[in-house]
């Protein structure tokens, strides 16, 4: 009995959260603009909150021979141990895939013998033309190494699209997703769903891209007509 | 497929902080400004970033505290109630609002419990601590939601552990006292 009593205070408990901030949100008339100085903190905030050693998105890798060691050895350690490591090589950018316990890796690497020079940093940004209806431009965020545009609906659902050099490494929590690859075009495309997102990578020759979409689900059919839309982002915008 | 075996506990928490940040810091920063420009805080701008930034450092902090397998809502609810705590210190320290609080002895949480009689007076309940005031409603959330420690509660909110108490049984008395007068 105090049991069931003492579960029915905690859910009233929330459910009076979340009706008192949603009231307050609905009447409130603030907009959510923040400084540029803001914008820096909350990224150094996010970025410490990750481990020394890991790679935040955007920023190129340089694979240490100490590191290349270790990539070798957990390669042929999978492959003793009948499984593979699945790489797909490019000419000039190659996409590496590195399954954990906890966690799979996944960026888009240049090849060592490339004779390309492909760029440190976003010299030219491209955006999809196409947004699904409803969605309304929050907020656009440009680096050296990054270029992110958000954009929301009415019902709190977003899509941030996100473009970075190559090097760029991405994180995906192996217990709440799974994994899927497919093809969009000439783009190889590999995509992972959890219960609040999901996210689609896929490189040229130059850059990595993703979306991803928070809160909702829409049609893969609509996420095809964005990657497929990636057009180059005039200055004057 | 095998897995290569590492300590990866603090991998799986960036994406959880990301996502946190992505989904709910445009509704933390208006939060922040509305009830800061509510009190009449000129600054409201400024302080609302950094009510925001040091709610997110908190959260960060205590980030295995979040369930995501619960709804969007609540998870929310949790985030909000950390940003309202901030803009309440906030307020308190231009109001130069000293956080003078009496810790004499606890409302046991059996006695509490019973005494809620909350099967039969749930909407009631829930009624009386959307009213209430944050500084209590949130100890109580932070305390029976989230199983969150008297410690873990000061260390969140920055306020004694005494404080803490005194609140809780503030707070549940509160809480009876208006669920008796309500009838």
């Amino acid at each position: 009995m105090y049991g069931d009593n003492a579960a029915l205070f905690k859910q009233a408990l929330i459910e009076a959260a979340i009706k008192k901030y949603n009231y307050e949100l609905s009447q409130c008339d603030m907009d959510n603009t923040v400084s540029a100085r803001h914008k820096r903190v909350m990224r150094q905030i996010i970025k410490n909150a990750q481990k020394a050693e890991t790679v935040s998105i955007g920023h190129r890798q340089r694979w240490s021979n100490k590191k290349r060691v270790v990539a070798v050895l957990a390669a042929i350690i999978l492959l003793l141990g009948g499984l593979t490591v699945y790489a797909k090589r490019d000419a000039i950018v190659s996409f590496v895939e590195q399954i954990f316990e906890k966690f799979t890796k996944v960026s888009y690497q240049e090849e060592p013998n490339n004779e390309t020079n492909i760029s440190d940093s976003i010299e030219q940004a491209y955006i999809p033309a196409y947004i699904p209806d409803g969605f309304e431009l929050q907020d656009t965020d440009r680096s050296l190494t990054t270029y992110q545009m958000q954009w929301i609906n009415l019902d709190g659902a977003k899509i941030v699209f996100d473009q970075g050099v190559i090097g760029a490494t991405y994180y995906f929590d192996n217990e709440h997703s799974s994994f899927e690859t497919m093809t969009v075009g000439e783009y190889d495309v590999y995509s992972t769903h959890s219960v609040w997102m999901h996210t689609y990578l896929w490189s040229d020759e130059s850059y990595s891209y993703s979306i991803s979409i928070y809160n909702t689900d829409i049609p893969f059919e609509e996420i095809e007509k964005m990657i497929l839309s990636l057009s180059e982002l005039s200055e004057k915008e | 497929m095998l897995a290569f075996l590492l300590s990866v506990s603090e991998e799986r928490n960036h994406l959880k902080i990301e996502y946190i940040f992505n989904t709910y810091n445009s509704d933390m920063i208006r939060l922040a400004k509305y009830r800061l420009k509510k009190a009449g805080i000129s600054s409201y701008r400024v302080d609302a970033e950094d009510a925001v930034q040091n709610a997110f450092l908190k959260i960060v902090k205590y980030i295995d505290l979040i369930d995501f397998n619960a709804s969007s809502q609540e998870i929310k609810a949790y985030v909000l109630s950390i940003v309202s705590n901030e803009t309440a210190s906030i307020i308190s320290s231009y109001k130069n609002l000293e956080n003078v609080e009496e810790y004499a002895g606890q409302l046991a949480d059996t006695s509490f419990i019973d005494q809620l009689q909350i099967n039969e007076r749930y909407e009631q309940v829930v009624h009386i601590l959307r009213k209430m005031d944050d500084k209590y409603s949130t100890v109580l959330l932070f305390r029976y939601y989230n199983d969150m420690s008297v410690k873990s509660i000061s260390e969140l909110i920055g306020i004694s552990e005494k404080a803490v108490y005194a609140r809780l049984k503030r707070g549940k008395k509160l809480l009876l006292e208006l669920l008796d007068k309500e009838g």
